[in-house]
């Protein structure tokens, strides 16, 4: 009954996949020239996707699914990926490709795949991944090489900027309102600076830089 | 070179016109109701206006008399003077006097009568929390405030709402007066006359109303104008939108809190950003909300970079 139920959902929602799924975080294929251009900030091209897990057989089914989809997708999107269960109960998808454009095509797959399945409100967001750019002859300071993160909510639907500071919890808030000011006219983004919530610990680490 | 924050405020031009209609067209009602009914205004009108232009006049010297703020020379403080100094040497500005509030609430303002005679005033508290980058930002603000005569601007606005509320205060006297008076002359005209001074009352009240929502529409609006003038002086809105968020604690309010973590709570989702729930207040309030004016710095910033 439960499976016939989110059957149901999952269609309901595939129905409204093309109006209203997702199409903000495609802003992003422009918007990450800006950062690059305007603050000489790139892209690391890679990107995790934070899911609530559910236990069950019709989910641990979905993220099959969602692996088989990247497996067989990952010659032509020029994409790999690793699955991380981390420690508040949460699945990463993490993907690292060759551009920007993989890792939103792949990770439009992914999220596609899920909603489609009926899991679309267990999607809690995708976090991007970007790295100031240092000449080698100049002497940089040590917070320049910290990674930059934009978050897109996925039931928000809008994208805010994240930068840690170190280890200890701890927010770079002027850098993350320079970020985000340089690409507010392109992409949709949270004014709303109370729902900026970090994300720390991501497991970035899992895959290869 | 036409981008938004460069070009020339006609907005502001209009919106300072239908402003004064606003609170000038009950004014002349109020006027002639008055003068049908035979009141001796002028004295009142009088006091109100001598006290409106001393209120101007003496402006900066109540302003800094009441906030304790002490103008403080160059040898006093160096580096306030060398930022001050090198925001009007950017912008070919008129130096203004330069005061300090020994106070730890971070604040600042600008006070007046021309651009000549004005200070700004910063507290001891704002310079703790701001880097140099960002009391730049601060400054570029008060010193558009000064530019734009706003202390002017907003005292002309207030000469209606307090003219209006000195005839209130005359017609409710007043009322009671005639009220005695009709008594004495007792007869057909004690009706008419209470109804008329109801009249006059509930004009004046309404004058008054209007006039101080109007004044802190201005108000507000002026500040929109203060912050993109700063952003024009000092080419980084973005360093005014980080002040702004650390002197309303908005900074304390990006959360700590991992998302992963809120999510349970799920509250925060539904709710619509920018809700009705500020619009009351807002109306009563001379600042408009922290978060729109870092919004607008950003899209400045935006366009800028």
């Amino acid at each position: 009954m439960i499976d016939s139920l989110l059957k149901k959902l999952g269609k309901g929602s595939s129905h409204r996949k093309n109006k209203d799924f997702d199409e903000g975080i495609f802003a992003l294929t422009s918007a990450y020239i800006t950062l690059q251009t305007k603050l000489g900030l790139s892209s690391t091209n890679r990107c995790g996707i934070c899911i609530k897990n559910v236990n069950g057989a019709y989910f641990s089914d979905t993220i099959r699914e969602v692996q088989e989809f990247l497996r067989i997708s990952s010659s032509e999107f020029r994409t790999e990926h690793v699955l991380v269960n981390d420690k508040l109960g949460y699945l990463w998808i993490m993907l690292r490709g060759m551009s920007v454009e993989d890792i939103l095509v792949a990770s439009n797959g992914v999220a596609d795949t899920i909603a489609e399945r009926g899991f679309r409100d267990q999607m809690l967001a995708a976090v991007f991944e970007f790295k100031k750019i240092v000449s080698p002859n100049s002497h940089m300071e040590s917070t320049r090489l910290e990674p930059q993160f934009l978050v897109y909510n996925y039931k928000r639907k809008r994208f805010y900027p994240f930068v840690p500071l170190g280890a200890q919890e701890k927010r770079r808030s002027d850098l993350e309102l320079t970020l985000m000011s340089i690409i507010a006219k392109e992409v949709p983004w949270e004014a709303d600076m109370t729902v900026w919530y970090p994300m720390w610990d991501m497991p970035f680490d899992r895959l290869r830089i | 070179m036409s981008r938004a924050w460069q070009r020339r405020d006609t907005g502001l031009t209009l919106r300072m016109i239908t402003s004064f209609m606003i609170l000038t067209v009950p004014y002349l009602v109020f006027l002639g109701v008055l003068v049908y009914m035979g009141v001796g205004f002028i004295p009142v009108t009088v006091v109100a206006l001598v006290l409106i232009i001393s209120q101007w006049y003496f402006s900066d010297k109540i302003v800094l008399w009441s906030s304790g703020a002490k103008v403080v020379t160059r040898e006093q403080y160096p580096e306030l003077h060398g930022l001050v100094e090198r925001i009007i040497a950017r912008n070919n500005l008129p130096k203004p006097k330069i005061a300090v509030i020994n106070s730890k609430v971070p604040n600042a303002f600008a006070t007046g009568k021309s651009k000549r005679s004005s200070v700004v005033a910063v507290t001891t508290g704002l310079m703790d929390i701001l880097n140099s980058e960002e009391l730049e930002g601060v400054i570029g603000h008060e010193l558009s405030h000064i530019m734009n005569r706003d202390v002017l601007v907003i005292t002309l606005a207030s000469l209606f709402s307090t003219v209006a509320w000195y005839m209130m205060q005359f017609g409710f006297f007043g009322g009671l007066y005639g009220g005695g008076m009709g008594g004495y002359g007792g007869g057909r005209d004690r009706g008419g006359g209470g109804g008329a001074i109801l009249i006059m009352l509930a004009v004046a009240a309404v004058t008054w109303l209007v006039s101080f929502l109007v004044i802190r529409a201005i108000s507000r609006y002026r500040e929109f104008a203060a912050d993109r003038g700063s952003a024009q002086m000092t080419g980084k809105p973005v360093q005014l939108a980080n002040a702004l968020m650390k002197i309303s604690g908005t900074m304390q309010r990006v959360p700590n809190q991992d998302l992963r973590k809120v999510e349970g709570l799920n509250a925060f989702f539904i709710i619509p950003v920018n809700s009705g729930r500020q619009t009351i207040a807002n109306l009563f309030s001379t600042h408009p909300p922290v978060q729109m004016r870092v919004q607008k710095l950003l899209e400045m910033e935006a366009s800028m970079a």
